[in-house]
């Protein structure tokens, strides 16, 4: 055996203290949703308070609930996934778990647009930057943006643009159940856009937050 | 939806009986067993060594991608679950720390030049001779004129560098100036020259 490698065995061996399991893929998964959606629901109905009927309203229509069973089945295998991919040996094959939900979601966007596009023509379609909408997109999407990094944190990146992927469309998907329940206009590409936007700036904050916390942790 | 477990470990070639040993070593490890610590590591050494070795032609480095694969088993033990395979867990480890590796070694080789010969001078004579001295020797009368141009430090160390092919020590017995004084002196003198040879001939 090399001399160095011997040495280093010898030395990681010596600093050996026990360590706490990182819980299933499933556990930290529950974890997440039992967090940070009902923060994700407060945030969304105090932000849109004048609107709160109309969450009655979307759950007691067929359609809308389809539509939130889509999104919320993108934000559980999305959000699966890439909890599995932070923890090395489990299955390279998790990330395809969220196509079908995805692809079931924006199928029913795209039919809501096609709807849109019957009753009133192109100019019921604007891609101008809806500041309005921003609040809320903000209100929603923050919560299951930065827990679902300081949960991934706990883990090991070993594929960080299929992680950051899947992590973006989870923490999006979850905002988006408040957003489509509390927000008057009807979900609509540009809106799912505004989402990702949102939650890839979160992704991003909360990482560069959790690696400075990080490292004055290390540094005592 | 599936739990993500990994049921049988053909990527990696790990039998099932070693799988099983080395997934109770590090479960044992996890809660702090020295021991059985150190019979993983030195037992995972061989299939670590495979992997990175397989794309790593340099043993130099790939011992130094091995030493990295075993630092991060070891800051990255809590992600490994005792219920599933021990094998596709280091893999994993094994093959993304080969990748970051490689990642790195061609991101420093798209920053650095093959060159046939260093810019700078060192003490040794050989790095001293370059082509470029037989094109302006050959210059003769040019190169006479050229020298006449220079002050007297940088024309002595031309000319007892260069023409007398002394070296630096020899050089400095010689002048009374110091090795330093003469590399500058000489580093100037070529500059120099350079310029105003510049018009004659390309350097």
């Amino acid at each position: 055996m090399n001399t160095s490698t011997e040495n280093l065995i010898a030395a990681l061996s010596q600093d050996l203290k026990p360590v706490k399991r990182l819980p299933s893929p499933g556990r930290r998964l529950l974890g997440w949703m039992a967090l940070a959606l009902p923060v994700s629901l407060v945030m969304g109905a105090l932000v849109e308070q004048q609107y709160i009927t109309l969450a009655y309203e979307r759950l007691s229509n067929m359609r809308s609930l389809i539509e939130l069973g889509t999104i919320l089945l993108t934000a559980l295998t999305a959000g699966y996934a890439a909890l599995c991919c932070v923890q090395p040996g489990r299955s390279k094959h998790a990330w395809m778990l969220p196509v079908v939900p995805f692809a079931a979601w924006l199928a029913l966007i795209g039919e809501s647009c096609f709807r849109l596009f019957e009753q009133g023509g192109p100019d019921q379609f604007s891609f101008a930057p809806h500041w309005t909408c921003y609040p809320s997109v903000v209100a929603t999407g923050a919560a299951p943006a930065i827990v679902l990094v300081l949960l991934l944190k706990r883990g090991m990146l070993t594929s960080p643009t299929r992680t950051v992927g899947l992590a973006a469309l989870a923490a999006s998907a979850l905002g988006a159940v408040g957003l489509r329940l509390f927000h008057p206009p009807d979900a609509t590409v540009m809106l799912l856009l505004w989402q990702l936007i949102a939650t890839v700036t979160f992704l991003g904050l909360a990482s560069l937050v959790s690696a400075y916390m990080s490292r004055r942790a290390l540094m005592g | 939806m599936t739990d993500g477990h990994v049921k049988s470990d053909t990527t990696t070639g790990v039998k099932g009986g070693k799988n099983q040993q080395w997934s109770e070593w590090m479960a044992l490890a996890q809660d702090g067993d020295v021991a059985a610590y150190q019979s993983l590591l030195a037992a995972v050494l061989p299939l670590v060594r495979a992997i990175v070795g397989k794309r790593i032609n340099d043993p130099d480095k790939a011992e130094d991608i091995v030493q990295d694969v075993m630092v991060s088993v070891h800051k990255n033990r809590h992600t490994y679950d005792p219920k599933l395979p021990f094998g596709p867990w280091l893999s994993t480890i094994a093959q993304r720390r080969t990748i970051d590796a490689l990642r790195k070694m061609y991101r420093q080789g798209a920053q650095e030049v093959l060159v046939d010969e260093y810019p700078e001078t060192f003490l040794s004579d050989e790095t001293n001779v370059s082509p470029e001295d037989d094109l302006v020797f050959a210059l003769g009368d040019d190169l006479n004129r050229a020298l006449e141009t220079l002050p007297a430090g940088q024309r002595t160390a031309v000319d007892l560098l260069k023409l007398r092919e002394m070296s630096l020590k020899e050089a400095s017995e010689a002048s009374g100036m110091s090795v330093a004084a003469l590399k500058v002196a000489m580093h100037r003198a070529l500059k120099s020259l350079r310029a105003e040879m510049a018009p004659r001939v390309e350097l």
